[in-house]
């Protein structure tokens, strides 16, 4: 049986409001490749099954 | 003569920052600092994808220079044969 019901159905909506990005320097450009953007603000770590990857 | 896997990186390198300046500059389209800069990386992308035409072989049509060589394009490798096979443009 197919459950088209998500957990998002039973919540509020919400209104996001985030900083803008500013400018600041960027990485060299081989760790920018490899971290997934050029950006040291926006290189998050990211949690995949419990396990921190990238940084 | 340039080693090519040095000018390969140079290629990949230079197309992803490129990229994601792209980005950047989608939502900051007055920011002069990133312009700067992006015009800094497409030059060097540019000599970088010209130096890999001159010395090994073109990777895009776009590389094919005006010289009188006659048709290069053949020079390619193709994919199983080793050629382009991780190159992302």
């Amino acid at each position: 049986m197919m459950n088209n019901s998500s957990p998002c159905d039973s919540q509020e909506l919400g209104m996001p409001k985030m900083p803008i990005q500013h400018w600041t320097n960027i990485y060299d450009l081989r760790t920018g490749l490899k971290s997934g953007t050029i950006f040291p603000d926006l290189n998050k770590p990211f949690h995949m099954g419990g396990v921190t990857v990238g940084r | 003569m340039a080693d090519k896997t040095q000018l390969l990186n140079e290629i990949y390198d230079t197309s992803f920052a490129i990229n994601d300046l792209t980005l950047y500059l989608d939502t900051h389209p007055d920011d002069t600092q990133a312009l700067a800069e992006f015009h800094q990386l497409k030059s060097r992308r540019k000599t970088a994808l010209s130096t890999f035409e001159q010395e090994y072989y073109p990777l895009t049509i776009d590389c094919l220079s005006d010289n009188k060589n006659g048709w290069t394009w053949g020079d390619t490798p193709a994919p199983w044969k080793g050629g382009m096979t991780n190159v992302e443009l």
